[in-house]
């Protein structure tokens, strides 16, 4: 039995050799351990979290946002999501066919999220409170539910584009995502710890972290001014059918907006059945060529350089030549404006007035005050996604270049930097930095944060600003503006129709931006309106008879809504009567040029190059704003209209809708329209009756 | 019968290795099992506690016997062993689809777990009798012979992974009995070239599941690799330094299954961290260290091929159960030496050591 054969030297050589395998078996142990707990460790940790702690979410209540006067315009209902906790559901093949019709979710997908290892898993988001209470019926072990809130918008398109909505658990566009930080708030747990078989540990650590509620926002926008400027904005979508409206109310002493919209909008509580394009604040994101608006600012920079005077003689010959280049009057057509005065250049909106203007202040100078009244830089808005503009770059800038921009051409601006630049004029001299929010307060309603008036830099002298609110006033009086006139008040304003660019940088033919921007009452200006209107489809493409009356309306019921009493001091008065002139024989644009000044209300019959015939007959003296009918030659398509889209209008509403576009409306029920024969855009005859049919929010049954 | 003198080469290194082993593992346990059925945080931890007291008498038992006695008494240990693992093919308790126990009431005894010591004492023996005649490729074909016949009762049980510890204890032992190289090597080639398709199609379903999965456990993260996944979520989310011990998420919240059993490496790497892990793995190699030292002392050849048949299946052993949790072997149902819950294994390891100190302390012959 002793060791003999085998030699001691291989006993030890065989067993070094096997020590050597199983050290070295160990050492690989210790490698593999090593390459787990270090390499691995970041993701095995992350997947050891998500497995254990389990949380159910508590929302916070996003915060409400209320208009100035503390009405409601975006609020949070509570709503319930219907929750699966897999682990105890018995039979998940019964749950998913009793579930998958009510919640209509095609079954077998459900099946799977039903069979989902996870300790609870979303069904679905934000039911109903009818679906809820069938799934609640069901009494399915295993399925819960959890209380979310839900995104209202009580006055649905009214500021939705301001607004924006709230998608997926957070702001999307508009203030709910610029002030996202702010509304949200901060969403608590419950968390609890789940064993390995998805059941919570009675002895596991508890705790319910509170939701933090968002805070409510208090914004300058007043509910009233923007009900009234969405009305006539909608109302002019239906009758002159443009591509879209942009419209800005502002306090031009503080830089507050009133009201703020571009058109077409959506339904922030539907609005996933409206394009992206409509979400878009265009007032403030998009830019375009201002055209005539911007010779206000000229006329102050000419003004405040003592360059103007408003008795000195001018002479228009249609055109005028700058380096070579001939730039055109609007006027050209009919031979310029002729001999006239600087303030006709501006009641005419005469081209080469503003270029000599311009040519006088120096091109460097009106570079400086483009920029002095804020253009080519953001206004600081705080809503998301403001342009910016273009102005010419130093090295583009040439004495043609300063020409063009002199009247408006050649530049591009936002919506908010041209109100912001007229409101300058209208305050005394000082550029405001534009908002929208005024006060952010917390859910006990403190106030957290004010925003103050805040004044960027002052512009032009108080001197100035009288003169400009002079000659503006006198375009409402006598000139393009007449149709802006409003009785009783001192209205300041300016009227713009600026040649559409298409995307190469080109003209496009025929398609224009007609622009109104004002103020009153113009001895204390209190509110400042700008309104765009997007090349028009139906009827004149002028100023004067598209915004002007459009400004005319909006302003009118803005000052009786603010209860501003009517100007004592007078000075200009338009005249009650106007001579209809005759516009027999001349082409559309001629008598455009006629009538811009003239004070009348043009309405297009039939389609075709010249004008038949007319109603009332040239001559004749009718009061101011008189519609007069124009006959242009080719067949009388007169008549048919497209039928709008009257979901969710009030009965008021819709009626009155029905009415702009001459058509009669045949309601049932009661509350809000929620379906109509015929169906939106279907061609209709003028005098055709809709049939719309209301239901008071809430009462459905299905 | 028991002389003093004998303590002198007493392996006092091996023993306290082994008590700071079983140290390890009652904390471990302790933690693995602080929520159980019965109500008690410290019902599984007494237990083991009494099996490693138990297990301790019977080491002292082992060492009072001069091992040589086993030399003499293998035969009937072999032939015992025989009837325990057929008896419990027909009188065994089945669970989980497996027969592997017999209920003796006091406790379920697991004769594989027995059969792996009594092969060792046994193979020892006939290896030691053969002693020198290795020499060709043939003269190893009767030792194999000799362990495939128990190997094969518990292959049937079935019982994959102790089957495969046989093999290994077969060929370490022929190797240290000086068979030569390459005719052990041509065995394990051609014993896997032909041996392996033929054992996969005897194979059911779960093992084969059970060994393909660990190459890659997401295939199935639910079904078999369910475990693995959770043994490697929590071995790595314990870091350097670990969680702390009781404070190990995926123990304690029962992601882990079988955590007090065959995936406690996962619980004390998941709570005592890397630190905690190597710790262990520098344990076994003391422990291992200790027994090939032995080996190498040892008075004959049985003593030298006892302590090789044990420290290659304490290897292989751990090889196979940490390589299991750290996704490197498949999951097999082999328990980790001195660490794993339950009586069986604990008894026999107990056994195991018992015979390396014996075969130590009795390395001289004695002077009377």
């Amino acid at each position: 039995m002793s060791r003999s054969v085998v030699s001691n030297i291989t006993v030890k050589k065989r067993l070094l050799f096997l020590f050597f395998i199983m050290a070295l078996t160990v050492f690989l142990l210790i490698l593999r351990l090593a390459y787990i707990q270090f390499v691995m460790a970041g993701d095995l940790q992350a997947k050891a979290w998500e497995q254990w702690n389990r949380g159910v979410p508590s929302r916070a209540p996003r915060g409400t946002i209320y208009d100035r006067k503390g009405r409601l315009m975006a609020g949070s209902a509570s709503a319930e999501s219907v929750i699966a906790l897999p682990a105890q559901i018995l039979d998940k093949e019964e749950a998913a066919r009793l579930l998958a019709p009510i919640l209509e979710i095609d079954e077998e997908k459900l099946f799977e999220q039903l069979s989902q290892k996870s300790a609870s898993v979303y069904i679905k988001r934000l039911v109903d409170e009818e679906t809820a209470q069938e799934v609640r019926r069901l009494n399915i072990r295993g399925i819960t539910f959890a209380q979310e809130p839900k995104r209202f918008y009580p006055h649905g398109n009214l500021a939705s584009q301001l607004l924006g909505f709230v998608g997926v658990d957070q702001g999307w566009s508009g203030l709910e995502i610029y002030y996202e930080q702010i509304l949200k708030g901060r969403d608590g747990r419950f968390e609890f710890q789940a064993d390995g078989r998805g059941r919570q540990i009675p002895q596991g650590i508890q705790r319910f972290i509170p939701p933090e509620d968002g805070h409510d926002l208090v914004l300058t926008i007043d509910q009233t001014i923007q009900f009234i400027m969405e009305r006539e904005m909608d109302r002019v979508m239906l009758e002159s059918q443009p591509k879209g409206i942009i419209s800005i109310a502002v306090d031009p002493r503080t830089g507050e907006i009133l009201a703020l919209a571009g058109k077409p909008d959506f339904d922030p509580n539907r609005y996933n059945e409206f394009t992206s394009d409509s979400w878009k604040l265009s007032p403030v994101t998009d830019s375009f060529e201002p055209g005539s608006t911007f010779k206000l600012v000229t006329l102050s920079a000419a003004l405040e350089e003592g360059k103007y005077r408003a008795d000195e003689g001018f002479f228009c010959g249609g055109s005028i030549n700058v380096a070579g280049s001939s730039i055109g009057c609007w006027t050209r057509g009919r031979g310029g404006h002729g001999a006239i005065d600087f303030l006709k250049v501006v009641l005419g909106s005469c081209n080469p007035g503003f270029v000599t203007l311009g040519q006088r202040i120096g091109a460097d100078k009106l570079m400086q005050y483009l920029k002095a009244f804020g253009f080519g830089v953001r206004t600081g808005i705080d809503v998301p996604g403001e342009g910016i503009g273009i102005l010419f770059s130093p090295q583009q800038y040439g004495p043609v270049e300063a020409a063009t921009t002199a009247f408006g051409q050649g530049v591009s601006v936002t919506p908010i930097q041209q109100v912001m630049a007229v409101a300058a004029m209208a305050n005394g001299g000082d550029l405001m930095k534009p908002y929208v929010v005024k006060e952010v307060r917390d859910s006990e309603g403190n106030v957290v944060r004010r925003q103050e008036p805040q004044v960027v830099r002052r512009v032009i002298s108080e001197e100035t600003t009288r003169e400009v609110t002079r000659i503006m006033e006198l375009v409402v009086t006598e000139g393009s503006g007449m149709n802006a006139y409003i009785d009783g008040y001192r209205i300041a304003g300016k009227t713009g129709t600026a040649q559409k660019v298409g995307p190469g940088g080109r003209y496009i033919g025929g398609e224009y931006i007609l622009s109104f921007i004002g103020f009153a009452p113009a001895e204390d200006p209190q509110i400042l309106l700008y309104i765009a209107v997007d090349a028009p489809q139906v009827g004149p493409q002028w100023g004067s008879q598209v915004s002007a009356p459009m400004y005319k309306r909006m302003m009118g019921d803005i000052l009786k809504y603010m209860n501003i009493p009517s100007s004592k001091t007078q000075v200009n008065e338009a005249p009650k009567m106007v001579e209809v002139p005759n516009l027999i024989g001349m082409t559309l644009e001629e008598a455009g040029e006629l009538l811009e000044p003239s004070g009348l209300l043009v309405r297009l019959i039939g389609s075709g190059g010249s004008i038949l015939n007319q109603t009332p007959k040239a001559g004749a003296k009718v009061p101011l704003h008189t519609q007069i009918l124009v006959y242009l030659g080719g067949e009388q398509v007169e008549g048919e209209v497209p039928v709008p889209d009257l979901t969710g209008k009030t009965m008021r509403e819709a009626g009155e809708i029905l009415g702009w576009l001459g058509l009669v409306m045949n309601s049932s029920g009661s509350g809000v329209a929620v379906s109509q024969d015929p169906a939106p855009q279907t061609r209709v005859n003028v005098n055709s009756v809709v049939n719309v049919e209301f239901r008071t929010p809430g009462d459905t049954d299905r | 019968m028991f002389d003093r003198r004998l303590l002198r080469n007493f392996d006092y290194l091996l023993l306290l290795t082994v008590l700071a082993i079983m140290a390890v593992s009652l904390i471990i346990i302790s933690s693995a099992t602080l929520v159980n059925p019965s109500g008690d945080p410290m019902f599984y931890v007494k237990r083991q506690a009494i099996r490693f007291l138990v297990g301790f008498i019977v080491l002292i038992i082992i060492l009072t016997i001069d091992y040589t006695q086993f030399y003499r008494f293998s035969h009937y240990l072999y032939g015992l062993n025989l009837i325990l693992l057929l008896a419990v093919l027909f009188i065994g308790k089945e669970t989980g689809g497996a027969q592997r126990w017999i209920d003796l009431r006091v406790f379920e005894l697991q004769p594989s777990e027995f059969a792996k010591i009594i092969i060792i004492i046994s193979l020892a023996r006939h290896l030691a009798a053969r002693e020198g005649n290795f020499d060709s490729l043939f003269s190893v074909i009767p030792s194999f012979f000799y362990v495939l016949i128990p190997m094969g009762l518990i292959f049937l049980q079935p019982d994959l992974g102790t089957s495969v510890v046989f093999i290994v204890i077969v060929f370490g032992m022929l190797f240290m009995a000086g068979a030569k190289v390459r005719h052990l090597l041509t065995y394990a080639i051609s014993g896997v070239v032909i041996g392996f398709p033929l054992l996969w199609l005897r194979l059911k379903d779960y093992q084969k599941m059970r060994l393909t999965v660990f190459l890659n456990p997401e295939t199935d993260p639910l079904g078999h690799g369910y475990q693995l996944m959770q043994s490697m979520i929590a071995i790595g989310s314990g870091g350097l330094r670990g969680k702390g011990i009781f404070e190990g998420t995926q123990n304690q919240l029962e992601f882990l299954l079988e955590q007090h059993t065959d995936f406690i490496f996962s619980v004390l790497a998941e709570e005592a961290g890397f630190i905690g892990g190597v710790v262990l793995l520098l344990l076994f190699m003391l422990l291992i260290f200790r027994v090939i030292r032995t080996a190498y002392v040892a008075k004959d050849t049985f003593g030298t091929l006892i302590c090789i048949g044990v420290a290659t299946m304490i290897t292989f052993q751990v090889l196979v159960n940490i390589g299991m949790t750290i996704g490197m072997m498949p999951v097999t149902g082999l328990p980790l030496p001195f660490m794993s819950y339950g009586g069986s294994s604990l008894l026999m390891n107990m056994i195991a050591i018992g015979l390396v100190l014996n075969i130590g302390m009795r390395r001289h012959k004695l002077m009377f």
